[in-house]
């Protein structure tokens, strides 16, 4: 059976761009534009993988969202990827290592996403089973 | 600029306790030099055997100027500046011990007809530049005025002795003359220097009211940019995702020619990602805030960035050397900035480097600096455009001719990081020799 990935981004062409990627090697993805709907959608589809774009609406919408994934006993182990383009944004690159006690997600890809690099983290961060 | 946002903005404040705290230690030393002066002027009415003048009576004049002048200096050292009334009354005092000790010299060195009285007029320049109203200058002019009059008036009625040399004749006409000669002096002197340091004054509230507007502007200037590089990302970043998408995972039987299209669009939108990642930088500098202050021990850094870069500097062929540094010294920095200052000068050398070229990455240290020197084989930059290429969007003429695409914001980001760090950036450069550019920092 195939794998269930999520990108939850409020860029559809984005979304779009990394949907193709995903399927062309065989994994499902389901996407959703917006935070809270995308958090329901989370909860009644249990993904294997979420790729989190880090700021929709507001300036850190993603963060919120996946402190709210990590506090949900359901949903806490799903892997999460944050895209982000705030190296562009502020000028510094988030830094896993560095970042890693205060930020619950398991890695960080910036935007924009090359396809290769797409597919190398998701089999990375995916569970084994 | 309108005049009005000018005029109601914050001024310049001339009259804080650490203004007058200058002007106080400026006092102090301008009476280590007048005692100096006043010695050998003794000394001169010495030598030339002039035998009326009380010479214990000066000596002791003088020494009692340098014991006050160490007191003084004494105080203001042991205190900090912290009330204006304070320093205030330090200047006050100063004065009027120095009006005493003046007016005892002009006595003993022949009243009215002493040269010595022209130094009261110092006090009237002094009082003008250091008090913050009018009426103090005129006050002080008053008190050398009226103590001027009654020495010579208690000398005319012998109730002092009168010292001279030469003409022993006291007469009221020549002491009305002269005395007049020194009011109008002095008070006319009292109201230029008034009036010159009112028009100072206003003009340095000016220029420090336009320094504000100008800071605010740039400000707003930098969080425009931040702002526009943040709205054409977006799509950019998207039109790169789709191109992607099409190029190298979608297997189609793309024509030849189509596939270098695409691959054209391709690198302008990494060219344009690159020109807004830059943009964002210099605009953060600016207005974001910063990162604490840590010890950075440099020395600890460069290799690493070094290593990054040896990669990217073999593709083109150029040898990277890295003067191993040894200094344990470490400073107050902002590690990621001083980490990135040293990433881009490196990068800006291999770029501008020719194939098989050299860049060196040394570092020095002297008691007050440490430096960081990054040389290249490179194109070099003109003489006369060397200070420009500090100044954002410049780009020299031959580094377009070089390569073609760039900000020309890369010098203009290391100038603002390096100086947010307290430090200073300098380029040499021979055109096709190649550029050195020097990082320092202070050492505190």
């Amino acid at each position: 059976m195939s794998k269930k990935i999520m990108i939850i981004d409020d860029d559809i062409d984005l979304v779009e761009a990394m949907r193709i990627t995903l399927e062309t090697d065989n994994y499902e993805v389901i996407d959703a534009q917006e935070g809270q709907k995308g958090l329901e959608i989370l909860k009644k589809e249990k993904p294997d993988l979420l790729i989190l774009d880090v700021m929709m609406g507001s300036l850190d919408e993603g963060f919120h969202i996946a402190y709210q994934i990590r506090s949900d006993e359901e949903i806490k182990d799903i892997p999460i990827l944050m895209i982000t383009a705030v190296g562009a944004q502020t000028g510094f690159e988030f830094d896993k290592q560095r970042d890693e006690d205060f930020l619950p997600v398991n890695e960080f890809i910036e935007k924009p996403v090359n396809p290769q690099v797409l597919l190398d983290t998701v089999k990375r961060n995916l569970p084994v089973a | 600029m309108p005049k009005e946002t000018l005029s109601t903005s914050i001024k310049y404040s001339f009259y804080t306790p650490n203004s007058l705290r200058r002007k106080n230690l400026w006092l102090v030393n301008l009476r280590w030099i007048s005692s100096i002066a006043l010695s050998i002027f003794i000394l001169v009415l010495f030598l030339f055997k002039l035998e009326n003048y009380p010479y214990p009576a000066l000596i002791s004049i003088i020494v009692v100027l340098v014991v006050f002048n160490s007191l003084i200096l004494l105080y203001l050292k042991k205190h900090n500046p912290k009330y204006l009334k304070t320093e205030e009354n330090v200047v006050l005092s100063q004065i009027i011990v120095d009006y005493i000790l003046l007016t005892a010299l002009v006595h003993f060195t022949g009243g009215i007809d002493s040269p010595l009285h022209l130094i009261y007029l110092f006090y009237i320049i002094i009082a003008s530049v250091i008090f913050e109203k009018k009426y103090q200058a005129f006050i002080i002019a008053a008190v050398a005025v009226l103590l001027l009059s009654m020495l010579v008036f208690m000398e005319y009625m012998q109730i002092l002795a009168h010292y001279s040399n030469g003409v022993k004749v006291y007469n009221m006409p020549d002491i009305l003359l002269a005395l007049s000669v020194f009011y109008v002096t002095i008070f006319t002197s009292t109201y230029i220097g008034v009036t010159l340091m009112t028009r100072h004054k206003k003009v340095k509230d000016l220029i420090f009211a336009q320094n504000e507007e100008l800071e605010k502007a740039d400000k707003e200037k930098m969080l425009f940019f931040r702002f526009v590089s943040h709205e054409l990302k977006s799509p950019i970043i998207a039109v790169q995702s789709a191109i992607n998408v099409v190029l190298d995972v979608m297997d189609t039987n793309l024509k030849l020619q189509a596939r270098d299209m695409l691959e054209r669009a391709r690198k302008r939108t990494v060219q344009m990602i690159d020109i807004l990642k830059d943009l964002v930088s210099l605009s953060y500098d600016e207005v974001e805030e910063k990162h604490e202050p840590e010890l950075v021990v440099p020395c600890e850094h460069i290799p690493e960035v070094v290593d990054y870069y040896r990669p990217i500097a073999e593709e083109k062929n150029i040898q990277l050397i890295e003067i191993v540094c040894k200094q344990r010294k470490g400073f107050q920095l902002d590690k990621f900035v001083f980490e990135k200052i040293i990433t881009n000068l490196i990068s800006n050398a291999v770029r501008y480097t020719p194939n098989g070229g050299q860049v060196t990455i040394k570092t020095d240290l002297d008691d007050d600096y440490w430096y960081l020197m990054i040389s290249d084989t490179g194109i070099g930059i003109p003489k006369e455009e060397q200070k420009q290429i500090f100044k954002e969007f410049y780009r020299a003429v031959n580094a377009k001719k070089f390569e073609a695409v760039g900000t020309g914001l890369g010098m203009s980001i290391i100038k603002r990081m390096v100086e947010q760090e307290n430090g200073e950036v300098f380029v040499e450069s021979e055109i096709g020799k190649g550029s050195t550019f020097t990082v320092r920092f202070p050492l505190k």
